[in-house]
């Protein structure tokens, strides 16, 4: 005779499948009336885990890594870190973990950062669009309109004047310090910004092994701590009146190279600074009657297209519930998520399950994910 | 028809193509040095009797041996010379002329080390926070828990001098990590985060026609002249330390040596004795940067290039030898023609007129004083 099984904060506790919520609203755990209390498709998942009795090793290790660190943005290389977790599922091995999670940043996206740190770097030194642009032209890259590029930044910053300087030569650092400090598999925070000093080195602190790969062995470099970082801060705050405000949460918080729009906020930010206030609309900082920003940058090919996005992650979560549900799905997507998962087995089935539930509460709940798979009709499209 | 040797015979000939930074690049009518030169007046003569020149002969002799090392012998020294035995040996041009305004990416990398450790003195921080990055991070083998803690000492206490000088030089020796070129590195590998100046260059090739040197666009830029400007109001002896700086040259055999005899100026606000204007009496420099690794040692270089022309000259003139750089020399030189006698004399005759002349005696002729490096001179 089977044991009933009675939803509880205790029996919720217990579960593997509690481990999994990393960055929505049920990562405050169990609340009486709401949320996870009133969920009954985890009630049904958490049920199904019960049943299988004891839980592989691997099958533990995919709720918690893959399953529990997506990224709660989609990540610019939006799908891959869905896919990942996939495959993670249908091998029962979930030891490769990097890509496509929390501050894990490849180093092609580095160079295109490192292109943009350079148009920065040139008008910070008094040098011409013209000069900034023959170089990227040849050096660069992107294979974009540098010309066109260089021209309407040096016009959108407009006259230098101390506190712009001072706002640029900061995002210029911020753009550095990722660059130096974001890894990849290849790429433990040793490949980039070798001659520079950019905070103090720690052994321990990486982002993402704080976000999600506790496995990985990298660096950081405490800005706090550098004191050319302090000095520029110090005297932001005496001459920029939104400084602590809006620019240091911007430029400094909130300024990950591994968001999809990352280039289109760091666009966003050169407007303000140009203004020499904030103009623009964020979803932590919204603002009344924000300014229209123009695709100055000419990054659109740097983020996923929003609605190519929002139409692969319909088929991808009816994939998902197709193949958990033996009742797999055709076209493109759901042949590569078929093709993937592999055989069926109770276990599968039920990560498949979980998987498509936390999918659906971080879009719902939580993160940016929203942004780029349910986007609103105003925002920029990428390309 | 007897050879005639006039002002028509030697321009039109490839012989004349090869004497960059040498006096016979004056031309016949303003060297008289060249027309009574009986060596080069054999060499023409040779010439004519080889023609038609192969096309492969030709081109090492307008980009090899026109451009050989020129100032200074090069940091890889002897590679660069090696090479040139070898193109003609295999009677191929060299892909890549590893001469002057070239560095690999192995010496960058050490030169990033020290700019990062000047670059974390220039933020301020203290000399042991920077050696926390730079001893996990940088090149092994160098103590640079050792290396911050004296250059943190000798730069003393700040000042505004020392921090624009610190600046103007690191931006300097950025430009040279940028700018120098290798056969895996067209400008587009280091510091590319970096507006140093315009990297398109449009000076001499020294031997790499796709690389034209830039060598004065860095002195150009907007940011350095202001950085200049207040320079030659703080700096007593601005024009000295400008040339200093700005003669850096990361290809430069003691490159490493010159940054930290530089670096003892700036802290201790000393002149430095440089060949161009040497001082009487000036401070012995200590080796603080633990960089005696990447340059020879004088005595041991000057010894090996007399033997090297020693063995080129006898080889040219029909000796085997059996043992030494001499049999080095000619397995590299290999079966013995007429184009490559010729070749070889030529060589001979530019690498004197060039030892006379260029800056190459400091490490070929060097003065009882300088400091010993102790990278070892070994055979590519």
């Amino acid at each position: 005779m089977t044991k009933q099984f009675k939803w509880s904060k205790d029996v919720y506790g217990r579960s593997i499948s509690s481990r999994c919520w990393w960055f929505t609203t049920y990562d405050e755990g169990w609340q009486d009336g709401r949320g996870i209390a009133v969920d009954e498709e985890l009630q049904a998942i958490v049920q199904m885990e019960m049943a299988l009795g004891v839980v592989p090793e691997w099958a533990r290790q995919v709720v918690e890594k893959s399953i529990n660190c997506i990224p709660p943005c989609g990540h610019y290389s939006f799908p891959r870190g869905y896919l990942d977790a996939v495959s993670a599922i249908g091998s029962q091995d979930s030891t490769a973990l990097l890509h496509s999670y929390c501050f894990a940043v490849d180093r092609n996206r580095k160079r295109a950062f490192v292109d943009y740190c350079l148009c920065l770097d040139a008008w910070l030194a008094g040098a011409s669009p013209q000069a900034a642009a023959r170089e990227l032209i040849a050096l660069g890259h992107r294979k974009i309109d540098w010309n066109a590029v260089c021209r309407d930044l040096w016009h959108v910053l407009g006259e230098h004047t101390e506190m712009k300087d001072l706002l640029v030569e900061r995002v210029l650092h911020q753009t550095r310090w990722w660059i130096k400090s974001a890894v990849w598999d290849d790429d433990f925070a040793a490949d980039f910004g070798r001659d520079q000093y950019l905070g103090d080195y720690a052994e321990a602190g990486c982002f993402a092994a704080d976000n999600g790969n506790p496995d990985i062995i990298a660096p950081t470099f405490r800005q706090d701590l550098s004191p050319r970082v302090q000095r520029m801060e110090a005297r932001l705050a005496e001459i920029c009146p939104d400084w602590a405000s809006w620019f240091r949460w911007v430029i400094i918080e909130a300024s990950w190279p591994c968001a999809p729009k990352a280039f289109r906020y760091l666009e966003k930010l050169l407007w303000c600074i140009g203004r020499e206030r904030p103009v623009i609309s964020l979803p932590s900082w919204p603002l009344e009657n924000p300014e229209e920003v123009p695709g100055f940058l000419r990054c659109e090919d740097t983020w996923p297209n929003q609605d190519a996005a929002a139409v692969w992650w319909e088929s991808f979560l009816a994939a998902l519930r197709g193949w958990s549900q033996e009742r797999p799905q055709q076209g493109a997507v759901a042949d590569d998520v078929n093709h993937r998962l592999g055989a069926h087995t109770p276990i599968k089935r039920w990560l498949v399950r979980l998987f498509v539930r936390r999918l659906e509460v971080a879009v719902a709940h939580g993160g940016k994910l929203g942004l780029l798979v349910h986007p609103p009709p105003d925002a920029r499209r990428g390309a | 028809m007897g050879f005639q040797w006039s002002k028509e015979v030697y321009e039109e000939s490839v012989s004349s193509q090869c004497w960059y930074c040498t006096p016979y690049e004056e031309g016949w009518e303003r060297c008289p040095e060249l027309q009574a030169d009986d060596e080069l007046r054999q060499l023409v003569e040779m010439e004519h009797q080889l023609r038609p020149i192969p096309v492969w002969a030709a081109e090492i002799v307008a980009r090899a041996i026109n451009y050989p090392p020129l100032w200074c012998p090069h940091y890889s020294y002897p590679q660069p010379y090696l090479e040139i035995v070898d193109a003609i040996g295999s009677q191929t041009p060299l892909g890549f002329v590893h001469g002057c305004y070239t560095v690999d990416s192995r010496r960058k990398a050490r030169m990033q080390d020290y700019v990062f450790c000047l670059d974390a003195w220039l933020a301020g921080v203290g000399a042991d926070d920077a050696a926390n990055e730079i001893m996990r991070r940088g090149c092994q083998g160098v103590d640079w828990r050792a290396v911050c803690r004296d250059a943190w000492e000798v730069l003393g206490e700040r000042s505004e001098l020392k921090e624009l000088l610190v600046e103007r030089l690191l931006h300097r020796e950025r430009w040279w990590i940028k700018a120098m070129v290798w056969d895996d590195d067209a400008r587009d590998r280091f510091c590319q985060d970096q507006y140093l100046g315009d990297t398109t260059g449009a000076g001499d090739t020294y031997g790499n026609p796709r690389f034209a040197d830039p060598y004065f666009a860095e002195l150009e830029t907007p940011r350095v002249r202001r950085m200049e400007a207040r320079l030659s109001e703080l700096c007593p002896d601005w024009q000295s330390t400008w040339g200093a700086i700005n003669d850096t040259q990361l290809c430069a055999p003691k490159a490493f040596r010159f940054l930290e005899r530089l670096i003892w100026s700036i802290g201790k606000g000393r002149k430095l004795s440089l060949p161009s204007s040497p001082l009487e009496q000036s401070d012995v420099v200590p080796g603080f940067l633990r960089c005696e690794d990447t340059y020879p040692d004088q005595r041991e270089a000057a010894s090996w290039f007399s033997a090297f022309l020693t063995a080129l000259r006898e080889w040219a003139h029909g000796a085997d030898a059996v043992e030494g750089l001499a049999s080095e020399v000619r397995c590299r030189l290999g079966e013995r023609t007429p184009v490559k006698a010729w070749l070889v004399r030529l060589l001979v005759r530019k690498l004197g007129l060039l030892s006379r002349v260029s800056d190459g005696r400091a490490l070929l002729s060097p003065r009882a004083e300088g400091k010993r490096g102790r990278m070892p001179i070994g055979l590519p």
